[in-house]
């Protein structure tokens, strides 16, 4: 054997199992086009349209490891970011990352400390709201039906939730690659349409009337408002069974929540996940989501 | 020693490989050999006193089947597996962030044959039992702690999807009585429901029960219980729209259509409370 050949060979091994080379990992949130447009009528099953005019979501624990078990020791600090009108919102610059592919990668969505950080265009007194509430998401908008009746919504959300195990919607691998000298773009893609979603299976449908239904035609619907439907009897704005186009009765079926069944729709919404991860093909392991009740 | 054909290699590897997948859980890890037992629990009998929406009822559960089956136990949610072995460790299925909790975990165990289970029986039931010890084929598992379980509410198969099956061809039967008095007056309903998948729905993903917590641990000889309280499914239901409906020969109203005692039977399914998952290390053989 040459001699020449087993340094070599060495090199390329101990090059191959790791790098000290520095990277730059950017950690964005996107709402997409709902956020800029949102939901029209002809998105839904029932008719109805959506406007938003908040949307200001809670992000902190953002990690990458291996599945070895490598730790970047990223430090993120909790942040609220709006994401309307832009759909967009910068969340997490971290600096100094080793370069390589980090293949477990997450993180969380829960209610904010006193000391969140405001990322740009965040409300203050909205952030001071869902501090003082213990809401880990805001969704202001309106609702509005096929016959121009107007809904105003303001939905927070008492609830923590954790998002894991990450893999791309760009090429489907589990987590992140780290460029030498570069940076890893990552994508939190907030999917605003899970709002009104009545499944998370297949053919599932976007229904707004069962929360029209709770308006009292003065102040905007509310997340305790919901309670007013309870899955089991859902019913329209004349107060009658909700009906599909088939006749049958509607059944949202209800996502599953920590140790307890969703009764109504407050718990059907509580309960969605809406992060998906590097695009809508990129999907996170979730918990079941926890509500403060 | 004689030279063999590359074709006859070949056969051998493809039979030997086929040999070797025969009846092993696919998951990897130590094989074990379970068994799976189904019970009813309903203590203080089959009523339930009040119903939750509007004017409550009180329920007298009659007869209530439930086809079980198939069904998946969980391993915790991933473990870690360092470098070359994750390329040959078993693969883990991932759905939409909003649609499966059953994303990151992997089967250690499942039932993949049906049984039909009447919930007004306490006595425990095993697979043996239900299917006849012919047809019963050993249950393999992977050796190791079960986090989770997720049944699906499938379409009843093959004698159980007979119209005159014990679930009525359906994938649960429930006959029951709904009493109460409401402004001094007795009201009474009977029925009798089917529950399909069209009377619910069709999408394999919403059928499922999913992330009923599992106690104890997949050893050579466990028994995997399944225990059901059908008191569940009634608690949502309301009957007012049923006072009026006209009645069969067994002066029962006839519930075959999709309605709100379909959709509240099918979130009752969904109550974790009405479940009881559970491992047991077999019972020690008495010496004679």
């Amino acid at each position: 054997m040459k001699r020449w050949l087993m340094p070599a060979l060495a090199g390329l091994l101990a090059s191959a199992c790791g790098s000290d080379a520095s990277s730059t990992i950017e950690v964005s949130a996107f709402a997409l086009m709902e956020a800029r447009n949102g939901i029209t009528a002809e998105q839904s099953a029932d008719g109805y349209s959506v406007t938003f005019t908040n949307v200001i979501v809670e992000f902190e624990g953002f990690y990458a490891r291996t599945t070895g078990g490598l730790d970047a020791g990223l430090d993120p600090s909790p942040v609220l970011a709006e994401l309307v009108p832009s759909g967009a919102a910068g969340v997490y610059v971290f600096e100094g990352v080793d370069a390589r592919r980090w293949d477990e990668v997450g993180y969380a969505s829960v209610p904010p400390p006193a000391d969140v950080q405001l990322m740009e265009g965040v409300d203050p007194e909205l952030a001071q709201l869902m501090i003082d509430e213990g809401w880990s998401q805001l969704i202001v908008g309106t609702m509005t039906a096929p016959d121009g009746a107007v809904f105003p919504f303001e939905f927070g959300f008492p609830v923590a939730i954790e998002y894991t195990s990450c893999r791309s919607g760009t090429d489907l691998t589990f987590g992140i690659v780290a460029p030498v000298n570069g940076v890893a773009e990552v994508e939190l893609t907030w999917h605003l349409t899970h709002l009104f979603f009545d499944s998370f299976g297949e053919d599932s449908s976007l229904r707004m009337e069962p929360f029209a239904a709770v308006y009292d035609g003065v102040n905007p619907i509310r997340t305790d408002d919901l309670e007013q439907q309870p899955l089991a009897n859902l019913v329209d704005r004349n107060g009658d069974l909700l009906i599909d186009a088939t006749g049958n009765p509607v059944l949202f079926v209800p996502p599953r929540l920590e140790g307890r069944p969703a009764l109504t729709l407050r718990d059907h919404m509580l309960g969605a996940r809406f992060g998906h991860f590097n695009g809508l093909e990129g999907f996170c392991t979730t918990s079941d989501p926890i509500i403060f009740d | 020693m004689p030279m063999r054909s590359p074709l006859a290699v070949l056969r051998a590897a493809l039979f030997g490989g086929a040999l070797a997948s025969c009846g092993l859980p696919g998951t990897g890890g130590e094989v074990v050999a379970v068994e799976w037992s189904f019970r009813a629990e309903v203590p203080d009998g089959p009523v339930v006193e009040e119903t939750l929406l509007g004017n409550p009822w009180e329920v007298e559960i009659l007869e209530a089947w439930l086809i079980l089956g198939p069904a998946y136990g969980f391993s915790p949610t991933r473990t870690n597996r360092p470098g070359l072995a994750s390329f040959f460790g078993p693969s883990r299925a991932f759905a939409h962030a909003g649609d499966d909790n059953s994303s990151g975990v992997r089967v250690v165990c499942e039932l993949l044959d049906q049984v039909a289970v009447d919930l007004l029986d306490p006595a425990p039931r095993s697979m043996q039992v239900a299917l006849g010890e012919a047809d019963a084929f050993e249950n393999l598992a992977e050796a190791g702690p079960v986090e989770s379980m997720n049944i699906v509410l499938d379409r009843a198969r093959r004698e159980l999807a007979a119209t005159d099956g014990p679930t009525g061809g359906g994938t649960a039967l429930l006959r029951a009585v709904a009493r109460r008095t409401l402004e001094g007056e007795d009201q009474e309903v009977r029925f009798r429901a089917v529950l399909t998948t069209e009377t619910i729905t069709t999408d394999p993903i919403a059928r499922r029960v999913e992330g009923l917590p599992v106690s104890g641990e997949l050893v050579d000889g466990a028994v995997v219980e399944i225990v059901a309280d059908p008191r569940a499914w009634v608690r949502q239901m309301t009957f007012d729209a049923l006072l009026d409906a006209p009645t069969n020969a067994a002066g029962e109203v006839e519930v075959a259509e999709p309605s709100q005692l379909h959709n509240a039977w099918y979130l009752g399914l969904q109550d974790p409370t009405g479940w009881n998952v559970s491992i047991r290390a077999a019972e020690p053989t008495q010496a004679p």
